[in-house]
């Protein structure tokens, strides 16, 4: 074998293994259903842990209260969902978590959601626990630079986690509504 | 007589075309004619503790083309022009340096989705119903003048339509 053809042979089953490797990493990004974290509950001040994801599936959106259109439209969205879906709307919790503890505190979000639908709790804490949360479902939260403030890009849909606190889908706000109301209903049903 | 009709018809005509004429320059004495007009002017209610904003409108070219280059309101220490997407479920937003282009004869609608002025550090957040002041600087027409008509959260366009600014 010519030095040239080992090298060829080297490099490939190099990428190869990358290939492998790469694979590996992201089974093990997969959704995990377990590991704890430790939230507040803005409205109650209550803690938030994963036994609270437990009993009742529950409805998750991820954002920030100084995003000016998507935040606000899929809470106001959420609402109209929850008036859909009548009496079976108590089987259901809906959750708004920051991804902007730093300016979202709990008395801020708490303020804020006064503005929506009364059933949608608000999730705040420290980054490294609201991490962990987003960290298990693969949200994306990423700070951007405006002038001298900031913005975040994030995850736009809403989750759909089991009774067991595991993702089991997701819905678009932009979704049509008897759309949204069908996976709710498939969720509460499950 | 029909001479005469006509006659009167055209005279009146070019005082009607005079007068409109004067009342349309009377405030661009000093500026050229604008090449765009601005309709629909709308913005949402913030929720309470919000202290950033976002404004919709459309821009309609008459020609030639033109470029809005900022904008600024005495309710915010900074308004930017942005532009957003949503991609594999993740909303990403951003700001548009360079301005909007508008092409000559067409028009761009800024709207929920898309592109947006961004309103930053409001002096208080917006109130249903309520008009916020907005100056477009435009690089041809000058400055035009625009109040966004609040609308509630969560509106996807404006209700009931706006007059046009020119």
């Amino acid at each position: 074998m010519s030095s040239r053809t080992s090298l060829v042979v080297l490099v490939g089953s190099g990428l190869i293994g990358l290939a492998i490797l790469g694979l590996g990493l992201k089974q093990r990004e997969a959704p995990r259903p377990s590991g704890p974290f430790s939230l507040i509950e803005v409205k109650s001040k209550a803690p938030f842990t994963e036994q609270e994801l437990r009993g009742k599936p529950t409805a998750m959106f991820f954002g920030f209260s100084s995003c000016p259109d998507v935040c606000p439209t899929a809470l106001v969205t959420a609402g109209r969902w929850l008036s859909g879906l009548g009496a079976d709307a108590e089987k259901i919790r809906f959750v708004f978590v920051t991804v902007d503890p730093e300016r979202d505190s709990p008395d801020k979000m708490a303020e804020y959601l006064t503005a929506f639908d009364a059933r949608i709790l608000g999730l705040s804490g420290e980054r490294a626990e609201i991490e962990k949360l987003s960290g298990r479902f693969g949200v994306v939260a990423n700070k951007v630079p405006a002038g001298d403030s900031y913005n975040y890009e994030h995850t736009s849909l809403i989750l759909l986690l089991d009774r067991s606190g595991t993702l089991v889908d997701s819905v678009d706000f932009e979704d049509r509504e008897d759309k949204a109301l069908g996976k709710l209903r498939a969720l509460i049903a499950r | 007589m029909l001479s005469r009709d006509v006659r009167s018809q055209s005279s009146s005509a070019v005082i009607m075309v005079a007068f409109l004429a004067l009342l349309a320059l009377a405030p661009h004495l000093a500026a050229a004619e604008p090449l765009v007009t601005v309709s629909e002017p709308w913005s949402r209610v913030t929720p309470p503790g919000v202290r950033t904003g976002a404004g919709y409108l459309t821009i309609t070219s008459r020609g030639p083309a033109d470029r809005l280059v900022s904008a600024e309101s005495p309710r915010a220490r900074r308004v930017e022009i942005h532009d957003m997407s949503m991609t594999g479920g993740v909303m990403k937003m951003w700001q548009l340096k360079d301005g909007l282009l508008i092409p000559d004869g067409g028009s761009l609608v800024l709207a929920p989705g898309g592109k947006h002025l961004m309103f930053f550090e409001l002096e208080r957040g917006f109130v249903l119903g309520e008009k916020i002041p907005v100056q477009l600087h435009f690089e041809k027409s000058g400055t035009i003048r625009v109040e966004l008509v609040v609308q509630p959260l969560g509106a996807k366009r404006p209700t009931p339509p706006t007059e046009p600014f020119k």
